[in-house]
């Protein structure tokens, strides 16, 4: 059971469903998606969020593996790991979800308008509503029953009140029957993804939200952002709804305030406002864009550049301030600021809107679930979770994932469902496959030189498009086209009895071809192929046509010309449909053997997750020992002894029946693709050949050694390791140094190394800490430029100031000067707020050197036709937001150092995650590919090779024998680049080749 | 600037001796300046930073945190500061900064500038701040009690001294006996009209603390003792003072930290307090359109920001003025009056800044159009006045009691000024 419908829950529900088993997905509204659906777009990339999400939300509702529960709570967990018993309550939907086909014509119709949670409340919506237009699963509800006019004063007086909605539904789907109802499931293992509480500003009562109308907060602003919120993407003020010119961003609002119990810091602020004043700015033209900060933290992967690009080119400013209150502007529609910058000058400007960068509290519903099935929550009311076991709550078989966990952005949150996935994948292992649906597939009728037999289905989809097309018209029109045998209208062609009919209307009428013009594809041309096939027509002899986003939504004001486009539109698919092509799938047969490459913490993880699932596993680590980068650190501040957790962690690879260790290898040659891969080893001069179905790349990073600040140089100045090395020995200059001064972004961010290296903020800490511990009264100078210890690390940040250790900022243009002066170790830095310059005497210096990627990156990228040089050599994974361990080539995954910068507990999780996606393709049998996708004419090849360039996916291999370039249709996505590249016209694209593409412009345009 | 060899000018256990040195047992826990992110919160909170030199709350932290003794204990922050605790409300690191002021002033050697500490001494020498003798005392009480049989026509009333047993032991400020003779028949005249059961005494008849500002807790609990003490003597119930806002935040907060727990049991509270709860309860009635002024109220510091006692002024202001307009801000948001913190004994030590700074409350008072401000507090009220003098503001300024002994009901069954039927 998954509990939580957010990003997090879905992705650990599609693992886990892909991998062979059964998932509730368990969730308190009445779509998933979660937060994440409400945002315009996401950083780093500036990917538009329901864009990406969208296509995850759709496969989790066609999953056959999937069962979504909506407006559901968990209550009650009796039993054990592998056998719970789970108790759900769930509110009632007054919607018949069968028959319900979200059209929208009850909510047309209500007349109970209610604040609009998905918009935040910016606009209203009826009591009968979808949570959104995209909605996963999409069916109506009444949220509100006690806002309802018959569940209140109808039921009261037993007299039919209102009952608007009934009247109005064609689909007799309103259900006023429908109960609360509380039922048990037998459940192996929970996952709990309950996400996050928005931090509610009106507890900061400066900061006058509630008080200023043009007081939002960011996730209103997303929404205010967002081309389908309520302003349709332009930047307003509130009180006015003119466009918004200056707009400013106040930070760790409801993060790092001890003043109202929210110490920690909530990770994604500072990036996400980056990214909202981009967006806003590319929005609003001329508009002024400022975020007040006190530590601008954009640790994550990219997030530094993203940071730069900010303000060097979008002309972003950045303020280093916390304000303290807002006040009433010049006007009543600007609001005032005043702050003090860093060097003490009060300034004061207005603004037309402030977005109040709010925090992540920990779910209250979550909190109350945690106690109620015995799960431990952390200081701050997250799931308490340790180092090594980042997705195990305290209790057994229960699992977090996602925001609950902590603070954490989209990736981190992806990654750990995976991990979480991979954790009940392990546990449940034996029961892999029993629950699983399997398809029963239908014979597929050979329709190999008939002449096109179309039958046309056009949709009125309830009145979205038959009150603005006039669908009969159409339906005359395209039955006198060529070849058409068939045409009816539908009210909603969607609905499942029309799924019959249209199956009985195959048969009947012999049709070879279908075309159904109704909503999008992107949604619906599943369904319909799959309608299709269970009537044993090749799902490719399908064709949709969109006269709805296409045409009557968007030409709601011109019914006519509407029509006529509709008849195009129609006349298009049809002519498509006529030189459609059944396409073959092929299928090939899966190696269930993996491969790790790296033998540290990550690489080891993933080797046991995979093998606790079953999988037989080639460990591969090219030193003489296990252990990696993390035998190099001691203790981390979390209190976990590496060491010991090292040597646990290796003896239980040595003692697994499933992995197989190979120590000294380096790896010479891979070849193969998902599936089906070779991989040669090569162990001082004896080679081997290891035959895996998927590869899991681990291959750690190093530390830096600096060329500055003395290194080298001085023996009194070490990296932040090998400070902690004398740290943890308590060696006698360590123990007696009385001054010790530890200098931040070494190496990091940087001109010619841009990214920031995530963990040496945290490691400069923890070495101040430690000193402290070694020497009370030592004076412990940490000099940073933003310190960037996110989520629960802030509470270590705190310690190390409540114990005395002085922090010191400094810019990069006016970095601290190490010098010796006969003998004398000197650190020199100048503090802002004070404005003076001071020489601090040195016994010890520590750099908090850059994390650098291995170095062996780009060869092993290449072997595997993976990019291993993304900033400086770091593996790029497939999608920075939702596919963080996977490769854009199939079968190949990544974790741990070798992916950026990370903590223990961070590349645990992301080791367990890749462990996740590599079940996923070991569980197959068998995989399927081909279809449409695309294919080279031998013949036309040039062997130019331009496609083998282009291919984003390494789907295509060049013959050197032949001369010539082959696809492999497994590996091929489909998605036409190399069609479009050929200059041979060569390649074609399957399904979109040329002649069918001319011919349904031709159609249109006729 | 030339750099400073951080090693001569740094003491890195100052930060932990003013935590230290901080008084208070019980509430040590609150008070812990080491969490300080250099943020930049309080230097924008703080309306002085801009107004006056030296004022900057995060430098003044900042040298704190960093060590440089020498620096802090010379800076002049610590005296113009009116530790009026506004900088740190929401202070991200909750640094308790106007106590790391008060302790810098009374724990590290330094003595209080002007007439500051020889106020506090006087206080502790005599009992009350004005060398007011307990003759005079009695005087000025009996002289005000016949004014007042005059005015009702009844010689029996009398203003009670001494009287043990009585539920409230009233406070007055001492230059209430010595220049405002007239607040002592306001006051009375409340008690009176509400039937309280209260008493004055003739040796505790001072609110003031100036040990609150010194920063010498010794002191500020000697001064406090002489209130306490009687409050023993006389058995009563609960302590009710006059509008001072200093005074009451050094009994509440004192109470806490200068002695043990359950050493004083007593319930100290502000006027404002006793006024609101008695309209609240019914009391004492009052007609509002005998005021029919346009009144604002300054909030103080020490009643409003760190007492708490927030709505209590509008309270009474909204039933006994005709028509009352806040300021912007308010509440627990206001500005200091400027004369916070011993700023007025202090005299020409930092007289031009404090003068400077009340511009601020000027422009504020000024902004609500009104033509009466009160001040529940004597600090505030000689501060407002100077504001008014030096600005032209045109504007009265009172204390609440006087314009709620002006709206006073009297009823049939007790005491009446003569001529009370005409009104």
């Amino acid at each position: 059971m998954v509990v939580g419908g957010g990003i997090a829950g879905v992705q650990a529900s599609l693992d886990l469903a892909e991998a062979g088993y059964y998932v509730r997905l368990v969730e308190a509204s009445t779509a998933i998606g979660g937060a994440m659906a409400q945002l315009d777009k996401t950083f780093p990339t500036n990917d538009c969020s329901m864009c990406i999400l969208s296509p995850k939300l759709v496969e989790c509702d066609r999953h056959p593996n999937i069962e979504i529960i909506t407006l559901a709570n968990l209550i009650d967990l009796q039993g054990e790991a592998g056998n719970f018993k789970a108790t759900v309550f769930q509110k009632p939907s007054y919607v018949f979800a069968d028959r319900c086909v979200a059209c929208g014509d009850c909510a047309a119709k209500c007349p109970v308008k209610i604040p609009d949670e998905f918009n935040e409340g910016l606009e209203v919506r009826k009591i009968i509503a979808n949570k959104y237009p995209q909605a996963v699963p999409n069916t109506y509800a009444i949220t509100h029953p006690e806002k309802c006019l018959y569940l209140t004063k109808g039921v009261q007086t037993g007299k039919p009140v209102c009952l608007l909605c009934e009247k109005a539904c064609g689909k007799e789907a309103i259900n006023w029957e429908d109960k609360e109802k509380t039922f048990t499931l037998d459940v192996g293992a929970v996952i709990l993804a309950p996400g996050f509480d928005e931090f509610d500003p009106k507890t900061i009562k400066t900061l006058g939200y509630g008080t200023f109308k043009n007081v939002v907060t960011s996730i209103e602003f997303e929404r205010i952002l967002s081309a389908s919120g309520p302003f349709q993407g332009h930047v307003v003020r509130l009180s006015d709804h003119q466009e918004a010119k200056k707009v400013a961003w106040i930070q760790c609002v409801g993060s790092r305030d001890r003043s109202i119990g929210c110490s920690y810091c909530s990770s994604v602020c500072c990036t996400y406002a980056i990214k909202e004043a981009m967006i806003a700015k590319e929005h609003g033209g001329e508009m002024d864009a400022t975020i007040f900060f006190m530590d601008m933290r954009t640790y994550g992967k990219g997030f530094e550049a993203y940071y730069n690009r900010a303000q060097d080119e979008t002309g972003i400013r950045f303020i280093r301030s916390r304000s303290f209150e807002l006040g009433p502007g010049g006007s009543e529609h600007t609001v005032k600021i005043r702050y003090s910058d860093e060097g003490g000058e009060i300034k004061h400007e207005e603004f037309d809107l402030v977005v109040l960068s709010v925090g992540l509290r920990p779910s209250s519903k979550a909190m109350e679930t945690a106690k109620q099935i015995g799960v431990d929550l952390n200081a701050h009311g997250f799931a308490a979770t340790t180092t090594s076991a980042p997705v195990e709550t305290s209790r057994p078989g229960v699992f977090v994932c996602g925001t609950f966990q902590s603070p954490m952005d989209i990736p981190t949150a992806v990654m750990q469902a995976s991990a979480a996935a991979s954790g009940a994948g392990t546990l449940l292992a034996e029961a892999r496959g029993t629950l699983v649906k399997p398809e029963e597939p239908v014979a597929e009728m050979d329709v190999t030189g008939q002449e096109a037999r179309i039958g046309v289905f056009v949709c009125h989809c309830g009145i979205n498009i038959g009150s603005t097309v006039d669908v009969p018209s159409v339906v005359e029109y395209v039955k006198n086209a060529p070849n058409v045998v068939y045409a009816e209208e539908n009210l909603y062609s969607c609905s499942s009895d029309t799924q019959d009919k249209i199956k009985e209307v195959i048969l009947e009428h012999k049709l070879n071809r279908v075309v159904v013009a109704s909503c999008t594809p992107r949604t619906h041309e599943p369904l319909f192929r799959a309608t299709c096939a269970s009537a044993g027509l090749s799902p490719f002899l399908f064709e949709m046509g969109n006269i709805r986003e296409h045409c009557s939504w968007v030409h709601m004001k011109d019914k006519e010309a509407a029509t006529v486009k509709a008849k195009g539109i129609v006349n298009r698919a049809v002519a498509k449909a006529r030189l459609l092509e059944s396409l073959q799938t092929v299928t090939i047969g899966v190696n269930k053997d993996a491969l790790v490459i790296g033998g540290g913490i990550a690489g080891m993880n993933a080797a046991l997750d995979l093998a606790g699932q079953g999988f037989k596993v080639s460990l591969v680590e090219k030193s003489d020992q296990l252990g990696g980068m993390a035998r190099k650190i001691h203790v981390n501040l979390e209190g976990m002894d590496v060491g010991a957790y090292l040597n646990g962690l290796i003896g239980a690879v040595e003692a697994n029946p499933n992995i197989n260790v190979y120590t000294g290898a380096k790896i010479t040659n891979a070849s193969g693709y998902v599936g089906n891969f070779i991989t040669t080893i090569d162990m001082g001069g004896q080679a081997k050949d290891i035959e895996h179905g998927a590869v899991i790349i681990a291959i750690g990073g190093k530390e830096l050694k600096p060329s500055e600040y003395l290194y080298g140089q001085d023996d009194r100045v070490l990296t932040g390791l090998e400070l902690e090395a004398e740290l943890v020995e308590g060696t006698d200059r360590a123990k007696q140094a009385k001054n010790l001064v530890l200098i931040n972004c070494v190496g990091s961010r940087e001109p010619d190394r841009v990214y920031c290296s995530r963990i040496c903020c945290t490691e400069s800490v923890k070495n101040a800490l430690k000193a402290k511990a070694l020497n009370p009264d030592a004076s412990v100078y940490v000099l940073y430029r933003d310190m960037r210890t996110y989520s629960f690390k802030e509470d270590y940040y705190e310690e190390a100031r409540h114990k005395g250790v002085i922090f010191l900022r400094f810019d990069p243009a006016g970095k601290p000067v190490v010098s010796n002066a006969g003998g004398n170790l000197t650190v020199t830095v100048t503090d802002p707020i004070l404005g003076e310059t001071f020489v601090i005497d040195a016994d010890l210096v520590g750099l908090a050197a850059a994390t650098l990627p291995p170095d062996d990156s780009r060869d092993i990228g290449q072997l595997y036709k993976v990019c291993g040089d993304y900033d400086g050599g770091f593996f790029l994974e497939a999608h920075m937001k939702l596919r963080p361990v996977d490769f854009a080539t199939d079968g190949v995954f990544v974790a741990g150092l070798a992916h950026g910068p990370k903590f223990i507990e961070e590349s645990i999780a992301q080791a367990r995650a890749a462990a996740a996606r590599a079940a996923t393709v070991l569980t197959k049998d068998l995989l399927v590919g081909g279809g449409a996708v695309a294919k080279v004419d031998k013949d036309k090849c040039s062997g130019c090779r331009i496609c083998v360039t282009v291919c984003p996916y390494s789907a295509i291999s060049f013959l050197e024998a032949e001369n010539v370039a082959e696809v492999n249709e497994v590996l091929c996505k489909g998605c036409g680049t190399c069609a479009a590249a050929c200059p041979s016209h060569a390649a074609d694209h399957m399904g979109f080749r040329d002649e069918q593409l001319f011919a349904e412009i031709e159609a249109f345009l006729a | 600037m030339e750099a400073k060899k951080l090693s001569e000018v740094r003491d890195p256990n100052f930060r932990d001796e003013i935590s230290q040195k901080m008084c208070f047992a019980t509430e040590q826990g609150k008070f812990d300046l080491n969490y300080c992110l250099a943020c930049g919160t309080c230097a924008a909170a703080c309306y002085f930073t801009d107004l006056v030199d030296d004022h900057d709350p995060r430098k003044f932290m900042r040298k704190v945190a960093l060590g440089l003794k020498d620096e802090v204990l010379n800076d002049r922050f610590v005296w113009l500061c009116n530790m009026c605790g506004r900088c740190t409300m929401h202070c991200p690191g909750k640094v308790p900064l106007s106590n790391v002021v008060r302790t810098v002033r009374g724990q590290f050697g330094l003595t209080a500038p002007g007439r500051l500490q020889e106020v506090a001494d006087l206080h502790m020498q005599v009992g009350n701040q004005m060398e007011i003798t307990e003759e005079e005392f009695i005087e000025t009480i009996e002289w005000m009690q016949e004014e007042l049989q005059d005015e009702f026509g009844d010689s029996s009333l009398t203003i009670p001294v001494n009287v043990e047993g009585a539920d409230i032991l009233f406070l007055p400020h001492p230059r209430e006996i010595k220049y405002y003779p007239e607040d002592i028949k306001s006051w009375t005249k409340i008690f009176w009209n509400a039937k309280e059961s209260w008493t004055l005494s003739s040796k505790a008849f001072d609110v003031t603390n100036f040990g609150m500002f010194s920063g010498r807790d010794d002191e500020a609990r000697k001064i406090m003792d002489f209130v306490v003490d009687e409050m023993r003597r006389l058995g009563v119930q609960r302590c009710v003072m006059t509008e001072c806002g200093h005074g009451y935040w050094a009994f509440v907060w004192g109470k806490k930290v200068w002695y043990k727990e359950g050493e004083v049991p007593w319930k100290f509270e502000h006027m404002v307090e006793w006024m609101a709860g008695l309209i609240k309860d019914g009391k004492i009635k009052v007609d509002k359109t005998r005021n029919p002024y346009v009144v604002t109220l300054h909030d103080p510091c020490n009643t409003v920001r760190k007492g708490g006692l927030i709505e209590e002024g509008r309270y009474i202001l909204e039933n006994v003025a005709e028509k009352f307009v806040d300021m912007w801000p308010n509440r627990e948001y206001n500005y200091c009056c400027g004369g916070g913190a011993g700023a007025l004994p202090m005299g020409t030590v930092v007289k031009k800044e404090r003068i400077a700074k009340g511009k601020l409350k000027a422009d504020q008072m000024m902004a609500t159009g009104a033509e009466i401000c009160c001040a529940p507090c004597h600090n505030c009220y000689d501060q407002l006045n100077d504001i008014n003098k030096e600005y032209n503001l045109g504007m009265k300024v009172k204390h609440l009691h006087h314009l709620l002994e002006h709206a006073l009901i009297w009823p049939e069954d007790g005491p009446r000024p003569k001529g009370e039927d005409e009104k």
